[in-house]
């Protein structure tokens, strides 16, 4: 009976470390430690609310991503919906749209290149890969073509306080944030879609053999992804005030970073968005703390790589490895 | 003695593949080897070919033993191995595929693609293959393909050569070139191990037969001393009693549950049988001939090009597995890691997916439910595992279609097919399955089962459909089943 006991208090052990979040923790734990010491800025209210102004674009994005990358589809065109979308929703509000229209508008934009991703993908059968990464100059150049490559300028009461303003103490932008994630978890957790997402990533054949329809599921988690985008975009834009047709550019690999730290396989089929957050915690502690130091900006980069690579090297010793 | 090996045990979890297994081959000597399938030929071959590594045994090569074998070594030995399933480089030319891994160089150290052409020419011209060597390996048939293996083979200084079904795709001509190439290497005093399940093959070439069955060798005859029916006799011959459950009789105005009437689809001609309520239809034929393809036809996976389907008396007409999920019809793929499994999940999460519906409660997935649901299966079912939690793929393979049946069985299906259900399975789990089919027939439900494990087929269907070229060759009724006469129907003799 004791031994049961021992080994099963073992086993518990043992999946606590081996879960991703586990190390995460720790080093979240750790770089928050040595930070503190540091910077006697970085533990306090302000710095904190900075951080979550700039996680919470990153982070809504890295939520979408997470669902799609579950479901087995990386998606690309992330910024460049985003993008577009606040391209939409100024551009209305400038000629002068109510609010509401605005937004929604930017949300319909979103699901439309959702569904324009989903539809190549799964009816014409063209990796996600490559269906997003042509869609993602498609829609890139029609912010360009729409704004003719100028700042768009937004300054709207309730845009400024989803992008500025505070709520209970905390800005507006990390309750956004906040409501993305719940929505999600519950619809990963509660829905049949949500559970649709994981079985298509783990074994599309098997799924749509169990007689889910794949094909919905997919064009769904690519319409997730892209409303997601839509969201942070205009998130985005309110924080600066203007919307500029070249935001983003170049900038997808961060995201697609905090979504791999979170120990999400890149298989499909295995994530989580709890990881995410973590990931995206940890990424933004580093980005800050860097700045903070004073770290030139050449070698924040080599940082963020080192702690990719070690942090996807911990995944493959436990046999998560590239064959 | 060219090759000996002794005493070889292989154990998977769960499975004993090969249970003290000894086997000789002389030089210029062929030795067949027969038994059904997973009778243990392929895994005896990936043991000597270095890819699996036995538990206990000894293997001598020229009398001298082999330790620690693997697949550079095995090939270092002169052990050629020409497997059942391709292995050519479809991107490559056939030259290339010829001489992979050790193209001919020139002074720079680069390939010599004329020595290469040279080469390779004269090694299709032994295998009477009249190809360009730089034409693209994807441009050529299954046939031409296995050809290319054998010259692949050839290349090499082997002593040793195992050919795993080298006929399966070749036609009459194809098969006498074979045979000849096969000479020509007996007269250099190579020793020949082949695996075939067609008898006149295995009469035409071999010295010696050895049979196999369930994991043991059975016996090893001189093969001009030996009756085709006598080796099928020992291929097959184990005591059914024991294995199989007592059938029941199907009552007797039993409604029909399910009925398909001249049905083709792009890979089959004018299919018709009936089922009735709990009435067990066995689909026996070949490799190939089809059986698979009538399963995805009923499933909705392949397009119905013409014929109608009925279940209950009402008109189906599948678009899509979830439509076939809909109408109450189940269907276990043969290929339980391909196509009936996610192998990173859970158990829980395999045995719902097919249900997501009914562990709902006021429209949100409710994992108390869920879990009742799954344990249920647990007990009922027999599943061994240490939770519901756990991941799907350390489980054994008995166990793993068992939970393939049980998100099957949440369904509450009316028809199930069931696509080779015992394939890879130990013989403790074969039983259980058996008798789960004789209680779901008690409950009403029709079952259409595939295998091609014919005293299996045999042994469990109320009636059998013999399927040969993708239509039906012959129905037969319990009281005429006839192992010879299922059998070359199947053929075609």
């Amino acid at each position: 009976m004791e031994t049961i006991k021992n080994s099963l208090t073992k086993q518990k052990i043992k999946n606590l470390t081996q879960g991703m979040n586990f190390s995460l923790v720790i080093a979240i734990l750790i770089v928050g430690i040595v930070l503190s010491t540091k910077s006697e800025f970085f533990f306090s209210l302000q710095n904190f609310s900075n951080m979550g102004l700039s996680a919470s674009v990153s982070g809504i994005m890295a939520a979408g991503l997470t669902i799609s990358m579950v479901m087995g589809a990386f998606d690309l065109s992330q910024y460049a919906v985003a993008t577009l979308s606040s391209v939409v929703c100024s551009t209305l509000l400038v000629s002068g749209v109510p609010v509401w229209l605005a937004l929604a508008s930017a949300i319909a934009t979103g699901m439309l290149c959702g569904a324009f991703n989903g539809i190549m993908v799964t009816i014409f059968k063209i990796n996600p890969i490559i269906t997003t990464l042509g869609t993602q100059m498609i829609f890139r150049s029609i912010c360009y073509i729409i704004t003719q490559s100028k700042i768009v300028n937004i300054d709207q009461p309730t845009m400024n306080f989803l992008g500025r303003g505070y709520l209970f103490g905390l800005p507006t932008s990390i309750w956004v944030l906040g409501a993305v994630y719940l929505v999600l978890a519950f619809m990963v957790k509660y829905s049949s879609f949500g559970r649709g997402i994981y079985a298509v990533g783990a074994n599309p054949n098997a799924s749509y053999l169990a007689g889910i329809n794949i094909k919905r599921v997919r064009i769904g988690g690519l319409m997730v992804s892209s409303v997601c985008a839509s969201v942070a975009g205009v998130l985005a834009a309110c924080q600066v005030g203007a919307t500029i047709p070249s935001n983003g550019v170049g900038a997808e690999m961060e995201i697609t970073t905090a979504v791999l730290l979170g120990g999400l396989s890149l298989a499909g089929g295995k994530g989580k968005l709890s990881g995410t957050l973590l990931g995206l915690i940890l990424l933004t502690f580093i980005n800050n703390g860097l700045t903070l130091l004073g770290v030139q900006s050449y070698y924040q980069m080599l940082v963020k790589g080192l702690v990719l690579v070690c942090a996807v090297l911990i995944d493959s010793f436990r046999g998560g490895g590239y064959k | 003695m060219l090759l000996e090996m002794k005493n070889i045990t292989k154990q998977f979890p769960g499975v004993k593949a090969l249970d003290d297994v000894s086997l000789t081959l002389d030089k210029g000597e062929v030795v067949a080897i027969c038994g059904e399938n997973g009778a243990g030929k392929s895994t005896l071959i990936k043991v000597l070919s270095g890819a699996y590594t036995p538990n206990n045994g000894e293997i001598f090569i020229n009398d001298k033993k082999q330790s620690g074998m693997n697949p550079i070594s095995s090939i270092k030995n002169g052990i050629g191995v020409i497997y059942q399933e391709l292995n050519s480089v479809d991107q490559l030319s056939v030259a290339e595929n010829i001489f992979i891994g050790n193209l001919p160089k020139n002074k720079a150290n680069m390939v010599d693609y004329k020595q290469l052409k040279k080469d390779s020419k004269v090694l299709l011209d032994k295998v009477g293959l009249n190809v360009n060597p730089f034409e693209t390996m994807e441009n050529l048939s299954i046939a031409e393909k296995q050809l290319v293996e054998i010259a692949k083979a050839l290349t090499k200084d082997i002593k040793i050569l195992v050919m795993d079904e080298p006929t399966a795709a070749l036609n009459t001509k194809e098969i006498q070139i074979l045979f000849k190439i096969v000479k020509g290497l007996l007269e250099k005093g190579i020793g020949i191990l082949y695996i075939s399940h067609r008898m006149e093959e295995i009469f035409e070439i071999s010295d010696k037969v050895c049979v196999m069955r369930d994991g043991r060798m059975i016996k090893t005859l001189v093969t001009k001393e030996t009756q085709s029916s006598e080796l099928i006799s020992l291929m097959v011959g184990r005591e059914i009693k024991d294995l199989y459950p007592v059938k029941h009789e199907i009552p007797a105005h039993s409604p029909i549950g399910f009925k398909i009437d001249n049905v083709s689809t792009s890979s089959l001609k004018n299919i018709s049988f009936s089922v009735q309520k709990g009435e067990i239809v066995g689909l026996f034929g070949l490799m190939g001939c089809g059986r698979t393809e009538i399963a995805r036809a009923i499933f909705g996976v392949d397009k119905i090009t013409g014929g109608t389907m009925e279940i209950d008396s009402q008109k189906y007409a599948p678009k899509s597995p979830s439509h076939a999920k809909n109408r109450g019809v189940a269907y276990l793929p043969s290929d339980r890691k391909k196509d009936g499994l996610m192998l990173i999940h859970t158990v829980r999460e395999n045995a719902t997916v097919t249900v997501f519906d009914k562990i709902k409660s006021s429209g949100l997935l409710n994992k108390k439910k869920e879990k009742k649901l799954v344990e249920n299966w647990v007990t009922e079912l027999g599943i061994k595992t240490s939770s519901i939690e756990t991941e799907i793929n350390t489980l054994s393979g008995g166990n793993q279609q068992k939970v393939v049946l049980a998100k099957w069985l949440s369904t509450d299906p009316r028809l199930l097919i069931l696509n080779e259900p015992t394939r890879g399975i130990d013989v403790g789990a074969k039983t259980e399955i058996y008798k789960l089919m004789q209680k779901l027939c008690d409950q009403g439900i029709s079952i259409i089962m595939m295998s091609s494990d014919l005293p299996e087929v045999m042994a469990l269907s109320d009636k059998i459909i013999i399927v040969r070229d993708r239509e039906v060759a012959g129905i037969v009724g319990k009281n005429d089943f006839n192992q010879d006469d299922i059998l070359s129907t199947s053929i075609g003799v």
